[in-house]
């Protein structure tokens, strides 16, 4: 086998550019230990090569996955490409050129690295999306819903299909703070925005009434007794309060 | 009174109910507003641990009735105060529109008669349903004593209703719960279980055939109010699980709300370790494939303290073990302290491809702690451990975090000071 020179693949953070990586590693004789993101650039001894995004290119890798892994994988990679934890998209490359020789049998090797890697990153972001269906509290704003985020990996396309089959009728938003996107819904039109600097509209006198009986059952339905908030901090993290209007002290 | 103060004597009254589950009930479109996920979604969780999915709220806390354990019995002299329907229809709006609630969960006390009071929660319902459109997850409960007629009918309303079983025998039931007996409470539970039954023959027919109650039924009891034992409550749980195809049976530790003769002193403390272990069980019974009997038997009629029931199963049944991981079947691999529903499919499946050991298996997410005991990989046990009972037991109970000890310290052999280097010094070197 011909010798690789290890380096570090430089992309421009989207699920394409990612698959191009894919592509650069099979069309090149560099050995990559590192995928990182055009905009994380920092110092190191290895090499950088920079990966251009080709839709072709994109595709192609796509239809391969398709082929030879399974319909299924390429949503299940958009699903872990969405996890914020570092050194993702190397094992996801690793997960891809594996799963090329073991075809969709992929899934069983739970003993390697990268494989388990990958599944407990996906299974990282499931997790958090499900508490965040939850935990996602919305105020009113004339007529619009406003709801502030803060989690940890990009999981607001993952909320997208819950919120709007259920609040169809309501014109909302849903603002990741901690990751700088947003989900928009008005008159029966969703679409994810980047978002650096947003304005939020101010609380008013009826709103700030709504979250203090919110409060109130939140408080009174706790029983003394059994006060336990270990309990409570395993299901809520306490990175989460700041954003819950229950966790708020009203004077 | 305004909805300040109504809501938190309603909420308050209505904390003891144990169930605030969400899941079991898939409602898409077709409402203005709303949907039901069948995993369900919590929403919050209080300060005792306990998950928030539902607007937890009794309809009235005025009550005819005379339970000694029940904080809203008709002798205490506690506020009373009742919603009106399009009150709660409207706060149960607003609350879910900003997603702070997954639905409603109506109780109530019992105002004139069982019939009067589930008219009242059928009325609230229906205006949520009919007029907002809400499909949002509804839990209702039956009062013993209702007419079938209204139970049929609030069953097409709600995703879930649960007639609350209260007492573990006929015979507590009928010392502390003078109004309430067996048949008022078991007529309603099976009336809902052949009404869903039907439904479901007449959804396979037709698509669009209304729904009966989707999410199934439901009940709780007390324990620790009466004297009935935990192998008791068990057998009863898995016979309600077989006759009335329950879904859930809660258990609530019981906590002295009352001074009442009948009952034990206001000083107790809410067992909750028991009811830890029977909600352990009862999880044995549903996912498991374990019978009551496996669990607690005729000379142990109680849990054991220190271990959690399938490991005290498995430490009695140690003649099944060693479990060969990667040739063992699904049951058997279930039946293995350490390994849940989760791992066990991942070792089904994972072991397909290639041969799992030790590590692979802490990959897959078994609790090697307890596991390691009762196991193989590939005709090994793990290094170190040997597969006896005593050794086992033995580990086990030092590795669990013990509840009862919680508040006890340690008693130390050097009064409370601690030993300085200096000590150990003069020890080794003689010097006094």
């Amino acid at each position: 086998m011909r010798q690789r020179t290890d380096v570090i693949y430089v992309y421009d953070g989207t699920f394409d550019g990612f698959l191009c990586c894919i592509h650069e590693y099979y069309y090149s004789s560099f050995n990559p230990v590192e995928i990182i993101c055009e905009d994380e650039i920092e110092p190191s001894l290895y090499q950088f090569v920079t990966i251009e995004t080709d839709s072709y290119k994109a595709r192609k890798v796509k239809t391969a996955i398709e082929n030879k892994i399974s319909l299924y994988t390429v949503h299940f990679l958009q699903e872990c490409f969405l996890s914020c934890q570092k050194r993702t998209e190397i094992h996801m490359l690793w997960f891809v050129v594996k799963g090329f020789k073991k075809g969709n049998d992929i899934y069983r090797y739970v003993s390697d690295e990268d494989v388990d890697f990958v599944l407990k990153a996906h299974r990282n972001i499931k997790k958090e999306k499900h508490l965040y269906l939850g935990i996602v509290r919305f105020y009113k704003s004339g007529e619009v819903y406003i709801s502030v985020i803060k989690p940890k990996n990009r999981i607001v396309p993952l909320l997208a299909n819950h919120f709007i089959q259920r609040f169809a009728n309501q014109n909302f938003m849903i603002y990741d703070a901690a990751n700088k996107q947003a989900l928009i819904y008005s008159k029966n039109v969703a679409q994810m925005v980047k978002a650096e600097n947003i304005e939020l509209p101010e609380m008013d006198d009826d709103e700030r009434n709504m979250q203090k009986l919110w409060k109130l059952f939140y408080d009174t339905i706790a029983i003394k007794e059994r006060y336990n908030p270990r309990c409570r901090m395993n299901f809520m993290p306490k990175r989460t309060w700041d954003l819950l209007p229950e966790m708020q002290n009203y004077d | 009174m305004d909805i300040f103060q109504k809501l938190e004597i309603l909420s308050d009254a209505a904390k003891y109910d144990a169930a605030c589950t969400s899941s079991g009930s898939d409602r898409g479109r077709g409402g203005k507003l709303g949907s039901a996920v069948s995993c369900g979604i919590c929403h919050s969780w209080a300060a005792d641990g306990r998950c928030i999915s539902l607007l937890k709220v009794l309809f009235t806390n005025y009550c005819e009735f005379d339970c000694a354990f029940c904080i809203n019995r008709k002798s205490n002299d506690v506020k009373r105060t009742a919603f009106t329907p399009r009150e709660l229809a409207d706060l149960t709006v607003e609350f879910y529109k900003r997603n702070y609630i997954e639905g409603l969960f109506l109780s109530s006390g019992v105002i004139k008669n069982a019939d009067y009071t589930m008219e009242l929660i059928i009325k609230s319902i229906r205006i949520l349903r009919y007029e907002y459109g809400f499909n949002g997850y509804i839990h209702a409960k039956v009062i013993p004593g209702t007419s079938p007629e209204l139970v049929e009918e609030i069953g097409f309303l709600t995703d879930r209703l649960s007639v609350n079983i209260e007492l573990p025998s006929a015979k507590s039931l009928e010392i502390l719960a003078p109004q309430k007996s067996k048949t008022k409470i078991l007529t309603p539970m099976k009336a809902i279980k052949q009404r869903n039954e039907q439904s479901k023959q007449e959804l396979a027919l037709y698509r669009h055939a209304p729904k009966f109650a989707p999410a199934g039924q439901s009940t709780q009891m007390i324990v620790g109010a009466s004297e009935e034992s935990d192998l008791h409550i068990l057998r009863l749980t898995q016979g309600l699980y077989d006759k009335y195809n329950l879904k859930r049976v809660f258990f609530s530790a019981y906590i002295p709300v009352n001074n009442d003769r009948l009952l034990p002193a206001t000083d107790t403390k809410p067992p909750l370790l028991r009811e830890h272990r029977l909600y352990q069980a009862d999880w044995l019974l549903r996912f498991y494939h374990f019978r009551a009997e496996e669990i607690l038997d005729d000379e142990h009629t109680m849990f054991n303290e220190f271990l959690d029931p399938k490991c005290n199963w498995a430490l009695n049944n140690m003649h099944l073990f060693p479990v060969e991981v990667n040739t063992a079947e699904y049951e058997m691999l279930l039946r293995v302290p350490g390994i849940g529903v989760t791992s066990a499919k991942r070792i089904i499946a994972a072991r397909k491809a290639a041969y799992l050991d030790f590590d692979g298996l802490k990959k897959i997410g078994v609790v090697l702690k307890r596991a390691q005991f009762f196991i193989t990989c590939k005709g090994k046990s793990a290094p170190y451990v040997k597969i006896d009972r005593q050794h086992a037991e033995r580990y086990l109970i030092a590795s669990e975090k013990q509840p009862i000890f919680d508040n006890v310290e340690q008693t130390s052999l050097f009064d409370s000071s601690a030993v300085t280097r200096e000590d150990i010094y003069k020890c080794v070197s003689g010097q006094m």
